[in-house]
């Protein structure tokens, strides 16, 4: 039985019934990925580790009470701490960092019976979106654990598995391309503005953020704080709701977990289209591809005869988004990356003079290219001056774009909208990056809001790549945008 | 375009060493993020802050936490129990 095509869901029943153990399951997937290295979806892997992990498991009682993510495998985004395992965020900075603690996240996934399957390939410390990493490098800086990240070669770059030559997207990129290539079940990565859907969209898998506070932040390595949150990229939705099942629910260790946060996603099999409103992004159908737009189209035609009904809607401010998101962005990357200075753990020169010294050469050698061009950005906006005139201007008008999507969900159940306005491209053929931090624009404003937003795979591109319809929904309305969007799974558009 | 000594000075805040190559870039990055910053009309009734937190910070009672042995562990560069770094005073006789 080639386990490895079965889904998370039918995996759980097979567990459940007795019929599989976990570690048929994990060799299932370990034969999987030795048939798939040439994606590079994986950073670390240890296949003695995983089979040992989930041996322990094979003899373990099944009750009714036995979480449905018990025995089954769960990759992890390199940026997500896993204890004694190696998590580098793709960087020489953290290249030999092994956490002494688990992320909240991981820690569930382990206390519900989860196995912990490898660290998957990443943009360095996820700033990328699939090309931006490399295009503002100009030497490709993507998906490097390597000493030189800036002459990083294609070879160690994440692949996608529909066509080798092109990109899987980012920031997680090995997720996706795990997931794409039955390499991994499902994985746990990363979205701070829009690193698990637009990897996703490109993969032909579904990519699903919860709603900013839903899943705790602690023990991911922060690229953004008010941005980042940890969600699953899985191959439906069903399976997307299960991992997500294991995960959420609130930390003290994480101030911005929402103490009410307890999300139900049991009835989303049974959701029921009829009735809902949906409102088309029309700022997000701009400047799109034209494949891109039938595809997404289609896809709302196909919501229309479940039932909904489509209208479109107009938010002005999503025009001003990236720049908004930039700016927040990079302030907080330029402040919480100040942790990597060189001392109590990531990359130390081996030549410094002073303390000061210290700082200077451990960051410059330990960072890539598009890592320290960024933080340079965020120190600059956060400089006196800078701060008052542009920092603050884009929280007031992140402020403003918020109310305004509250509004919009007073109005509408779903707002629709593209994942990417481009397929994937040829790794080679990389956007230069004044155009590259455009490929974000779609994605972006469910972070800037704290949104859920989730990307389904709706069609193909006039190269045959896979392309993701984008829905999002009111802050913690996650169960209904899940049912949303295995109701179009259902109608038979995977 | 932004000043090579504006440049300079932020490259030591951020405790960085970038080349030319690095300035043409964040230059026409920052041009971009800050013209769409300028375009932007808003709303004076907008308040930016998040006004929900109250007070984020935990109860200031000690809890279990890393051990000194696990905290070391992330470096090599250990002394006495302690991370070390290099000699910050040195006798200039």
């Amino acid at each position: 039985m080639e386990l490895y095509k079965k889904t998370a869901v039918e995996l759980s029943d097979l567990i459940r019934k007795k019929e599989v153990r976990p570690s048929e399951i994990c060799e299932s997937f370990l034969a999987r990925h030795d048939a798939s290295r040439d994606l590079n979806a994986y950073l670390h892997l240890d296949g003695d580790a995983i089979v040992a992990q989930a041996k322990i498991l094979d003899s373990e009682k099944i009750t009714d009470e036995t979480p449905r993510i018990f025995g089954l495998p769960v990759a992890i985004k390199d940026n997500i701490c896993t204890k004694g395992i190696p998590t580098t965020c793709a960087s020489k900075m953290l290249e030999n960092f092994i956490p002494p603690y688990d992320a909240t996240a991981v820690s569930r996934l382990k206390s519900q019976g989860a196995v912990i399957f490898g660290k998957t390939n990443m943009d360095e410390f996820a700033m990328g979106g699939g090309c931006a990493a490399k295009s503002a490098s100009g030497n490709g800086t993507r998906n490097a654990p390597a000493s030189d990240v800036s002459t990083v070669p294609t070879s160690r770059l994440a692949r996608n598995p529909h066509d080798p030559s092109r990109t899987p997207g980012g920031s997680s990129s090995g997720g996706a391309a795990a997931v794409g290539a039955q390499s991994a079940l499902f994985s746990l990565c990363s979205d701070t503005g829009g690193s698990i859907r637009q990897p996703a969209s490109h993969c032909g898998v579904v990519g699903y953020k919860p709603t900013y506070g839903a899943v705790s932040r602690y023990g991911l390595l922060a690229y953004a704080g008010s941005f980042d949150q940890i969600g699953p990229i899985a191959r439906t939705v069903s399976d997307a709701a299960l991992l997500a099942s294991a995960i959420v629910g609130h930390d003290p260790l994480d101030s911005k977990s929402d103490p009410s946060a307890k999300l139900d996603f049991s009835q989303i099999e049974h959701f029921d289209m009829r009735g809902k409103k949906i409102g088309l992004l029309t700022e997000c159908f701009a400047n799109i591809d034209a494949d891109i737009e039938s595809a997404v189209t289609n896809a709302a035609k196909t919501y229309e005869s479940l039932g909904a009904s489509v209208e479109k809607i107009s938010i002005p401010l999503i025009e001003n988004c990236l720049p908004i998101y930039y700016t927040i962005a990079l302030a907080e990357a330029a402040s919480s990356f100040s942790r990597y200075d060189g001392v109590s753990y990531g990359y130390r020169t081996a030549n410094a003079e002073s303390i000061d010294d210290l700082y200077v050469k451990s960051r410059t050698e330990g960072f890539g290219s598009v890592v320290k061009q960024r933080l340079w950005l965020g120190t600059y906006l956060l400089s006196a001056g800078c701060y008052e005139k542009y920092f603050e201007k884009a929280l007031a008008a992140r402020a403003m774009l918020t109310a305004r999507f509250v509004e919009a969900f007073e109005k509408y159940d779903f707002l629709l909208a593209p994942v990417s306005p481009k397929g994937a491209y040829k790794l080679e053929e990389s956007p230069p990056a004044a155009e590259a931090w455009r490929l974000d624009k779609c994605t972006v404003p469910a972070n800037l809001a704290g949104l859920p937003a989730i990307s389904v795979p709706c069609g193909h591109d006039a190269n045959n790549m896979p392309v993701g319809v984008q829905l999002l929904a009111g802050r913690f309305n996650d169960a209904t945008l899940l049912g949303a969007a295995r109701a179009f799974e259902k109608a038979g558009f995977v | 375009m932004i000043d090579r000594t504006t440049f300079d000075a932020v490259c030591d805040s951020a405790k960085l060493r970038l080349d030319d190559d690095d300035l043409q870039k964040v230059s026409s990055f920052m041009d971009e993020i800050i013209s769409g910053i300028d375009r932007i009309e808003i709303d004076p009734s907008i308040n930016p802050r998040d006004m929900s937190l109250v007070n984020t910070f935990r109860e200031d009672v000690p809890r279990p936490s890393l051990s000194r042995a696990e905290v070391l562990s992330t470096t090599a560069h250990t002394q006495a129990g302690c991370v070390s770094i290099p000699i910050q005073l040195r006798d200039e006789g």
